[in-house]
C-alpha cells in the first residue's frame, strides 16, 4: 500500500512538470502585449509608459529565462503577485478556494443523491415508462448547457416562486440553485451509469443466491447489489471533479459567486500570467490527489482490490 | 464527445465490461490533469479559506437616504487608484476619492474640489493649487501639499509598480506652504486640469500608501464622501457614509455634508441576465450596463426607470488604414464613409439605445465641432461616384481595377460588441460593390495586428474627458506602437494636436482640436458609427444620481423613495 503510494506520488512530479511547462508556453507564445491593452484610456501614453509596463510584468526577460525564475520561485513555495491585483497569487486563490470548494462538494452531494436514485429506480423498473422516463431526464441533463439550465433556474426558482435568492453566495439557500446547475449534468451521467452497472450487477449469480437464501428484496438490493455496481460510480466521481471544477467557471459567473472559476477566467482574460499559472498548477495537484484518493478508495468499497 | 461521457457510453452500450471500464478511467485520469489545465479550473484545498459572508440585500426596507444595492458588472482587479486602469474599479473610486478640481458632463465651470483655489502661470508650467484646510483622508491623515507631492513622488518611482501615467512632461510637486502645492511641468500640459476633474492622479494617503501595500490594494483610504470599509475580492465592496465629509461642490451639487445614502452594497455581478433578475427580485435597487435586449422590458416595468448618460471622449469607430490599399486612397475611404448607414446599427441591433456618431469626438467632449455632422451622410450614389472617380469599376458583384478586385479585410476586436455592427457593414459595403472580409481576433494580440497595419479596417473606442485623446489615436508619432491604427499621417493635424498640449488659454485650445477634427474628417481615417452610452435602470424612486466626467455614477446626492 505505502510502496503504492510513493509510486503514485513520484509518477506525480512530471505530471505537474508538464503541465506548468504547457500553461507558460501556452500563456506566453501567445504574441500579443498585453502592456498596450493595460494602457488604454490612460491619458497621454508614452512609449516609455509601454517599457515600464512591459518591465513590471516581467516580459521583457527570454521566455525559458522567466520558466527557470519562475519555477525557482514555485519551488519555494513562492507563487509571486498577480500583475493586476498586486497581491500575493497564494493568498488570491486562497480567498476564492473556499466558496469553490462549497460549491463543488455541494453539487457532488446532489448529483450522486440525484442521480443514485433516477439510476436505482431506473435499473428495478427496467424498460417501463419509469425507466424511459428517468432516462429521458438523463439525457436532458447530460445535454442541456449549465448556463443555460442556471438561468432557467433562476427564473423559476427565484423570480417565479421566490423560493432562493438569485444570486448564490452566503447562506445555505444560496447555494442550492447554483449546486444543481452545476451538478446537473453529472447527476446524468450517474444515473446512466448506475442503472447499466446495477443490471449488470443483478444478473449475477450471487444476487441469485442471496434471493435464494430469502433475503428481503430491499436488503438485497442495498447491501448487495447497489454497493458493487457504486465502485463504477465512486471511479468517475474522480473523473468528474475535475470538470465540476471547470464547469464551476460558467457556475460561478451566472450566480454572481466569487470563486477559482471566475478568478482564472479574470485572470486568462487579462493575462495574468503569474496568477493564471498558480491556479493552473494548484488544479492540477488537487486532480491528480484527488484520483489518488478514488484509486484509493476502492479496496474499501471492494476488499478483494489490493495494492501492493 | 468528452472522454468521460464517451467512455460511459460505451459501458452503458454494454461495449466495456466493468473491468475495462476501470482501466480506461484510470488511464483518463492519469491524462486529465493536462486536460484540466487547459479547460478547468481547480481550488486549493491547503490554502486557508477566508470566506466572508455577504451582508443581506438591503432592498426594498431602505427609506429616505437609505442603503443602497448596485449590481456592478465587473469585477476590479485592484482598489489602488494608482495601479489599475479599469472602469470597474474607476466607479469605486469616484465615491470614495474627491478631485483637486470638479468639472461635469456637459458644464465647462471648473468647481473647486479639494483646492479651493488654482492659479496656472502664464507660460502653462506652473499650476499652484490652494488647498482646503479642513478635508482629511478617511483614516484620519490630513490632506495636504505634502500629500500631493508624495502622490506624484509614489507614481514617479518604478519599483511601486504603478500603472497610471505620469502627467506628459511632469518635473515636480513643490510644497510651496502646508496647504499650496505648487506642480511644476518642463513642457507645458493643457490637458491637466480636465484630466485632473476626471478623476485621475488622485491624492493619496502619504503614511498609509507608504506602509499598507495590501490595504491600498483592497480599501484605500480616500477624501470622498464614501469610505470603501470592505472589499471582498470577486464579490463585493461596501461603501460607508462618510459622515465628516463637508467639502462637495456645493455650487455644483446645491448642498454641503455628508452623502444621502447611509451605505453602497457594491455587488459584482458579472451576468447581465443574473444582474436584471436582481433588480426583478429586488436583491438589487439599481445595476448598470444594462443590454439592449432588456431595455424594452425595464422601460415597460413601472416600478424602473432607465437612467442614460452620453459618454466622453471618442465614439465607437472604424479606424481605416492609410497606408495598405485599398484604404490608403482617400477616396475610397471617404466612398466607405458614405456607403454605411448607421441608424441601420444604431435601430436595429442597439434597438435605439445608442445614437448615431458622427467625427472623431464624442458630442458631449470638450472641444467637439459640430461641423463634423456635415461630413460623410448616407449616400450610396455618392459612394459609387467617388469609386467610379478612384478608377474602381463594377465587375460582376464588386469593383476591380487593373484587374484586381476592390477587396478590404475588417480585423474585428473579439468580443468587443462589434460583431453585428461589422456585418452589417460588410452588406454595406456590398451595395457600393466593395468586398469586405471579416475576420476576429482577441485582445491583446490584436493591437500588435494593427499596429503591423495587417488590416484595412481597425474597431476602437477610448474614453477620455479631454480632446487630447486625438493624440493617441491620430498623431504620427503614435503609428506602430501607440494607438494610431489608421497608420494616419497628416503634418498639420499633427501640429495642431501637439500646440493643444502648450496652449494655456483653453478657449483657444479648444479651437485647435475643432480645425483637427475638419482635417481629420476630411482625410476620412476612420468611419464614426454609434455614440457610447452608460445604460442603468433602477427602482423608480431613486433620485440624485451624478456622474463623473467618465461618466462614473456619483452618488453623493443619490437617494431612494421611500
Amino acid at each position: 500500500m505505502s510502496k503504492y503510494l510513493v509510486q503514485r506520488l513520484v509518477l506525480a512530479i512530471p505530471v505537474l512538470l508538464g503541465v506548468s511547462i504547457t500553461v507558460f508556453l501556452m500563456m506566453h507564445l501567445i504574441p500579443g502585449d498585453p502592456a498596450l491593452a493595460m494602457l488604454r484610456g490612460q491619458p497621454t501614453v508614452t512609449e516609455e509608459d509601454i517599457e515600464r509596463v512591459r518591465h513590471q510584468m516581467g516580459l521583457d526577460d527570454p521566455i525559458p529565462v522567466q520558466y527557470l525564475k519562475y519555477m525557482g520561485r514555485v519551488l519555494q513555495g513562492d507563487f509571486g503577485e498577480s500583475v493586476k491585483a498586486h497581491r500575493p497569487v497564494l493568498t488570491m486563490i486562497g480567498e476564492q478556494a473556499w466558496p469553490t470548494i462549497q460549491l463543488a462538494v455541494a453539487a457532488m452531494v446532489a448529483a450522486v443523491v440525484i442521480g443514485v436514485v433516477l439510476g436505482t429506480i431506473s435499473a428495478l423498473r427496467q424498460n417501463t415508462w419509469v425507466d424511459s422516463l428517468s432516462m429521458l431526464v438523463a439525457l436532458f441533463g447530460v445535454s442541456m448547457p449549465s448556463f443555460w439550465f442556471g438561468l432557467i433556474l433562476i427564473y423559476v426558482f427565484s423570480l417565479r416562486l421566490g423560493w432562493f435568492p438569485v444570486t448564490g453566495q452566503g447562506g445555505w439557500e444560496r447555494l442550492v440553485l447554483p449546486a444543481v446547475a452545476l451538478g446537473m449534468d453529472f447527476s446524468a451521467i450517474t444515473a446512466r451509469l448506475v442503472r447499466s452497472s446495477l443490471l449488470e450487477v443483478l444478473r449475477q449469480d450471487y444476487i441469485l443466491t442471496a434471493r435464494a437464501k430469502g433475503l428481503r428484496e430491499q436488503v438485497v438490493i442495498s447491501r448487495h447489489a447497489l454497493r458493487n455496481a457504486l465502485i463504477a460510480v465512486v471511479t468517475i466521481i474522480g473523473l468528474q471533479f475535475g470538470y465540476l471544477l471547470g464547469g464551476a467557471v460558467v457556475i460561478e459567473t451566472v450566480f454572481a459567486r466569487q470563486g477559482i472559476g471566475r478568478l482564472a477566467i479574470t485572470a486568462i482574460l487579462s493575462k495574468d500570467f503569474p496568477l493564471v499559472q498558480g491556479i493552473v498548477l494548484l488544479a492540477a495537484l488537487v486532480y491528480v490527489g484527488v484520483n489518488l484518493l478514488v484509486d484509493l478508495s476502492y479496496s474499501l468499497l471492494d476488499p478483494r482490490i489490493h495494492y501492493q | 464527445m468528452r472522454d468521460d461521457v464517451k467512455l460511459v457510453d460505451e459501458f452503458v452500450a454494454g461495449w466495456l465490461s466493468r473491468r475495462e471500464f476501470f482501466i480506461r478511467a484510470a488511464a483518463l485520469g492519469l491524462a486529465a490533469p493536462v486536460v484540466s489545465a487547459v479547460i478547468g479550473t481547480g481550488a486549493d484545498a491547503s490554502a486557508a479559506p477566508a470566506q466572508a459572508s455577504v451582508p443581506r440585500p438591503a432592498s426594498f426596507q431602505a427609506a429616505g437616504g437609505g442603503v443602497l444595492t448596485f449590481g456592478a458588472w465587473q469585477t476590479p482587479d485592484t482598489m489602488d487608484p494608482q495601479k489599475t486602469g479599469l472602469a470597474a474599479t474607476g466607479r469605486i473610486l469616484a465615491n470614495a476619492f474627491d478631485p483637486l478640481v470638479w468639472r461635469f458632463p456637459g458644464d465647462e465651470t471648473f468647481y473647486p474640489g479639494l483646492a479651493e483655489s488654482w492659479e496656472v502661470s502664464p507660460d502653462g508650467l506652473e499650476y499652484t493649487f490652494r488647498l482646503r484646510q479642513d478635508v482629511k483622508f478617511h483614516n484620519g491623515e490630513p490632506h495636504d501639499a505634502n500629500a500631493v507631492k508624495y502622490t506624484y513622488d509614489r507614481l514617479n518611482d518604478p519599483a511601486n509598480g504603478t500603472l497610471e501615467t505620469v502627467p506628459r512632461g511632469f518635473n515636480r510637486v513643490d510644497v510651496v506652504d502646508p496647504y499650496t502645492a505648487k506642480v511644476v511641468f518642463d513642457t507645458p500640459y493643457a490637458p491637466y486640469l480636465i484630466l485632473l476633474a476626471a478623476g485621475n492622479w488622485r491624492t493619496l494617503p502619504p503614511k498609509y500608501a507608504a506602509e499598507n501595500v495590501e490595504g491600498m490594494s483592497l480599501t484605500p483610504p480616500g477624501t470622498g464622501p464614501f469610505i470603501i470599509k470592505e472589499y471582498v475580492a470577486g464579490s463585493y465592496a461596501v461603501l460607508e457614509r462618510n459622515p465628516d465629509y463637508n467639502w462637495a461642490p456645493e455650487a455644483y451639487f446645491g448642498r454641503q455634508g455628508p452623502a444621502l445614502l447611509e451605505r453602497i452594497d457594491w455587488r459584482i455581478i458579472e451576468e447581465p441576465g443574473t444582474r436584471a433578475s436582481t433588480l426583478e427580485s429586488g436583491e438589487t435597487n439599481l445595476i448598470e450596463e444594462i443590454v439592449p435586449a432588456q431595455y424594452e422590458t425595464f422601460k415597460a416595468n413601472p416600478d424602473l426607470q432607465i437612467i442614460e448618460q452620453a459618454t466622453l471622449g471618442c465614439p465607437r469607430k472604424v479606424h481605416l488604414n492609410c497606408t495598405k490599399p485599398p484604404t490608403d486612397d482617400k477616396l475610397v475611404r471617404q466612398a466607405m464613409n458614405y456607403a454605411v448607414d448607421r441608424r441601420v446599427i444604431t435601430d436595429v441591433i442597439f434597438k435605439t439605445t445608442v445614437e448615431p456618431a458622427f467625427g472623431p469626438l464624442e458630442k458631449l467632449t470638450p472641444g467637439y465641432n459640430p461641423a463634423v455632422e456635415a461630413y460623410y451622410p448616407y449616400d450610396p450614389e455618392k459612394a459609387k461616384q467617388l469609386l467610379d472617380e478612384a478608377g474602381w469599376v463594377m465587375d460582376g458583384d464588386y469593383r476591380k481595377k487593373d484587374g484586381q478586385e476592390l477587396k478590404a479585410l475588417f480585423i474585428v476586436i473579439a468580443k468587443d460588441a462589434f460583431d453585428e455592427p461589422a456585418q452589417v457593414i460588410q452588406s454595406q459595403f456590398k451595395q457600393v460593390g466593395i468586398n469586405l472580409e471579416l475576420t476576429s481576433e482577441a485582445e491583446p494580440t490584436v493591437f500588435n495586428t494593427y499596429n503591423r497595419g495587417d488590416q484595412n479596417l481597425a474597431n476602437i473606442f477610448w474614453w477620455g474627458a479631454d480632446p487630447e485623446s486625438l493624440y493617441s489615436l491620430y498623431h504620427s508619432s503614435q503609428i506602430e506602437k501607440g494607438f494610431n491604427w489608421a497608420h494616419y499621417t497628416n503634418p498639420e493635424v499633427d501640429r495642431l494636436l501637439e500646440l493643444g498640449y502648450e496652449e494655456s488659454d483653453q478657449e483657444k485650445r479648444m479651437d485647435l482640436y475643432r480645425q483637427a477634427q475638419v482635417l481629420i474628417m476630411e482625410d476620412a481615417p476612420l468611419i464614426p458609427v454609434w455614440g457610447k452610452k452608460a445604460l442603468m435602470a433602477g427602482q423608480k424612486s431613486m433620485t440624485g444620481l451624478h456622474f463623473t466626467l467618465n461618466i462614473y455614477p456619483l452618488h453623493y446626492n443619490t437617494m431612494l423613495g421611500g
